[in-house]
């Protein structure tokens, strides 16, 4: 560099220049500003939107949970105004966000410090406003499937008569994971952006007959209706980030959504022939049974503490 | 500490020296669902460089939500074929 400011670590790393942008811690969120579709069953499920406001610039948003709690985040927005909504995904548990920003979202009305700026003239560096600091980076995949061994059972064919009960749940609920050592802080921060996602479906079925003539030996002599029912039971899944002890970070899957889509077919008879028949359906359909996006994913591990 | 610097807040709390580590945000835009972007970015020269995709509109279970492949080739880094409407946000760290 010919002109600026270049500030090494220990490492001979660059932390701060002039010519990047140092993140900053702005906002501390503790609860958030809406949350939806809270559940225990498949694993546990609750969506939360927290509610980043003055951040001229995209907030980088890092969370903090408990031990074992799985949160991941979906979906980043901008609502203008300065405001950005954040979607978490978590199996029923409520994180802390902690979201930092480039230096141009530090609000200060402190008279002292330093300031760094770019050749634009934006800020790069802004001492009032805690820089961002890092303990660890991995680098991490989703598992394949969410689910080691599929073969959910005993879900009713008829009308989707099963669709979130206990049985649904419990043979769609995930349990697959890929655990990476780490060493972590007491009160480790993840900056871990979900983008892996499958869906798994079953299909049952079931059938009946509806005899109005004579039952001759197991046959139905006469006019007789024969009805049958399809069910597809599914679920929906996002990656999210755990750790199941100070020294492992875990990938697994979160339920996201569940639902059924299920089909009716009558067909009526008189003596072997046709006499018409009708159909109906109702319930929602997934798009496909895959898995996508479990390419490489990098998660950032700070300390929280140092935000607190 | 003997040499590098300290930074301390109001109250004179260390909040950040020179043995601290961080990733430093070298741009951050915007890439459209089933468009492409490739630009060069000088700043990722001879860095670790980690780039973050992030989709904008909540999981959509009723289509394929495919994500971007991202490819860095230098300092240029291409962003294509995915289906969703994507922040992408550069770091890096190194010397």
């Amino acid at each position: 560099m010919s002109f600026g400011l270049t500030a090494r670590n220990d490492a001979n790393e660059v932390i701060i220049s002039s010519e990047l942008k140092n993140l900053h811690f702005i906002q501390k969120l503790t609860s958030p500003s809406s949350s939806a579709s809270q559940t225990t069953g498949f694993g546990g499920r609750w969506i939360h939107t927290y509610t980043v406001t003055n951040c001229p610039t995209i907030p980088v948003p890092f969370f903090h949970m408990g031990a074992n709690n799985d949160v991941g985040i979906t979906s980043v927005k901008d609502q203008g105004n300065s405001t950005w909504d954040i979607e978490v995904l978590t199996d029923n548990n409520t994180p802390t966000l902690y979201v930092f920003a480039d230096a141009t979202a530090v609000q200060s009305d402190q008279g002292h410090g330093m300031i760094v700026y770019n050749a634009d003239g934006s800020a790069a560096f802004d001492s009032r406003a805690r820089p961002l600091a890092i303990n660890n980076t991995i680098t991490t995949a989703a598992p394949s499937s969410p689910i080691s061994s599929f073969s959910p059972g005993g879900l009713d064919g008829k009308y989707c008569a099963s669709n979130g009960n206990s049985t649904h749940s419990s043979g769609f609920t995930p349990d697959t994971y890929n655990n990476y050592g780490a060493a972590l802080p007491s009160k480790p921060m993840f900056f871990y952006f979900s983008l892996a996602q499958c869906e798994r479906e079953a299909t049952y079925t079931a059938s009946e007959e509806e005899c109005d003539g004579v039952d001759a030996y197991g046959n139905c002599a006469g006019a007789k209706r024969n009805y049958f029912w399809s069910s597809t039971y599914w679920a929906f899944y996002r990656a999210t980030l755990s750790y199941p002890d100070a020294a492992n970070v875990r990938v697994q899957y979160t339920t996201y959504d569940f639902d059924c889509h299920w089909y009716q077919q009558t067909d009526g008879s008189f003596v072997g022939i046709g006499t018409g028949g009708s159909s109906s359906s109702d319930g929602a359909w997934p798009y496909s049974n895959e898995t996508l996006n479990v390419a490489s994913n990098i998660v950032i591990i700070g300390d929280a503490a140092r935000y607190d | 500490m003997s040499f590098g610097f300290q930074i301390f807040d109001a109250g004179g709390v260390l909040r950040f020296d020179s043995t601290d580590v961080t990733w430093n945000q070298v741009t951050f835009y915007s890439v459209a669902a089933d468009s492409s972007d490739s630009r060069d970015v000088p700043q990722i020269g001879g860095k670790t460089v980690a780039v973050g995709q992030i989709m904008i509109d909540p999981p959509l279970e009723t289509r394929k939500a495919l994500a971007h492949t991202i490819n860095i080739s230098g300092t240029n880094i291409s962003v294509s074929d995915g289906s969703e409407d994507v922040y992408i946000i550069v770091l890096v760290k190194g010397s």
